[in-house]
């Protein structure tokens, strides 16, 4: 499956795509097939997103796990400093970053 | 230690109304982020994997208690109640707002601080000795040429579209605390012959990913040449440096790729004609 994903232009945060808008969660994220690229154009146009860009994803029994370790560090936080990390829906997110 | 002139606070106060503006268009979607980012990077404001983050410069590593509250107040106030304090004598704010940014430029510049030349393809803060003025085994206190060459490379317009970024290193002691031979330009303060005060000139040091010791180019220079002999040596390096691969833009990659021995005459023919042209004492 395919993601999208980005900052949120006014505050830096990473944020995923759900379909209708867009989450800090990754396990809402949305599978984007092959429509990422439209998706992107548009909410860049609207100032809800920075540097957008399509991922690979697997999906995981809580919902979608990025392929790539840099996206999986992504979606929860710093690995240093886990005190600060996003709060995944799922509680075994810590396990899968690395 | 230095304090701001009028000249310096304007340069700093107009600065952050000037980014204050380029946010909010920013945000209302009147510059796209290609138009934006280098602004942005002008402002020692990045984009990192997990927010944005915004690296403060402490000049030399001089930093006076009213000048830590306020980036105590800054980590509080706008950040997660953290800053990092970097080798290189920086102070980095990992969770900044993009929208907060310019009121946070606005704090700094009220206590003498900025954000300039911390990001970019520009000469950095310098970064010196860190008992420099307190040292025992130092020539002098070799904070005052760093100020110097602080105010001569700030805003400096042939400086202003370099190939990469260029990191100077200072220190006035035989004991090198400050890894000056790590840097791009490592200068050490040390007496002449005839007992004037002057540098040791280094070039072409650095970490990363292509790790080198930067080479010996000139064993005494004196004090007074310091900005000519700096600007011939990104001179040298503007001309030949090259644009075309991130990989390869350091000058250290090009001091190796030309050898010290090449590079150094380059430096000094450079810096001859300069002299030439300017007058002797340049």
């Amino acid at each position: 499956m395919k993601l999208l994903t980005g900052n949120n232009l006014v505050n830096g945060y990473v944020i995923w795509w759900t379909g209708e808008g867009w989450s800090r969660h990754v396990e809402q994220a949305a599978d984007v097939a092959e429509k990422g690229e439209q998706i992107a154009q548009v909410e860049t146009a609207a100032c809800r997103v920075n540097n957008p860009y399509v991922i690979d994803a697997e999906p995981g029994p809580n919902g979608p796990v990025p392929a790539h370790i840099k996206e999986r560090i992504r979606a929860t936080g710093p690995t240093v400093r886990p005190d600060l990390a996003l709060k995944p829906a799922d509680s075994d997110a810590g396990s899968y970053v690395i | 230690m230095y304090r701001y002139d009028q000249y310096d606070q304007a340069i700093v106060d107009t600065r952050v109304e000037e980014f204050r503006d380029q946010v909010a268009r920013r945000i209302a979607g009147e510059m796209t982020d290609d138009q934006f980012k280098p602004l942005r990077l002008k402002n020692g404001l990045y984009l990192q994997l997990h927010a944005y983050m915004l690296r403060v410069a402490i000049p030399y590593g001089t930093i006076n208690a009213k000048q830590l509250r306020v980036l105590a107040h800054i980590a509080r106030t706008y950040d997660r109640g953290y800053g990092h304090f970097t080798t290189r004598q920086n102070l980095q704010f990992n969770w900044i707002k993009l929208e907060d940014a310019p009121d946070i430029l606005a704090e700094l510049a009220k206590v003498e601080m900025h954000a300039i030349q911390t990001s970019g393809e520009s000469i950095r803060n310098i970064s010196a000795d860190q008992f420099a003025g307190a040292a025992a085994d130092e020539v002098c206190d070799p904070r005052p040429w760093a100020e110097l060459i602080r105010q001569y490379t700030t805003f400096h317009p042939e400086f202003s579209y370099l190939p990469r970024k260029f990191k100077i290193g200072l220190t006035a002691s035989d004991n090198d605390r400050a890894a000056i031979q790590l840097h791009d330009l490592g200068l050490q303060v040390r007496r002449g012959p005839d007992g004037g005060i002057g540098f040791r000139v280094y070039v072409g040091g650095g970490m990363g990913r292509t790790p080198f010791v930067a080479h010996l180019i000139r064993d005494f220079l004196p004090a007074d040449s310091i900005c000519s002999y700096l600007e011939a040596v990104l001179r040298v390096w503007n001309r030949h440096g090259r644009r075309d691969n991130i990989h390869k833009q350091r000058i250290k990659i090009l001091v190796h790729d030309l050898g010290a021995p090449e590079f150094t005459r380059q430096v000094e023919e450079e810096w001859e004609s300069m002299r030439q042209d300017r007058g002797p004492g340049s």
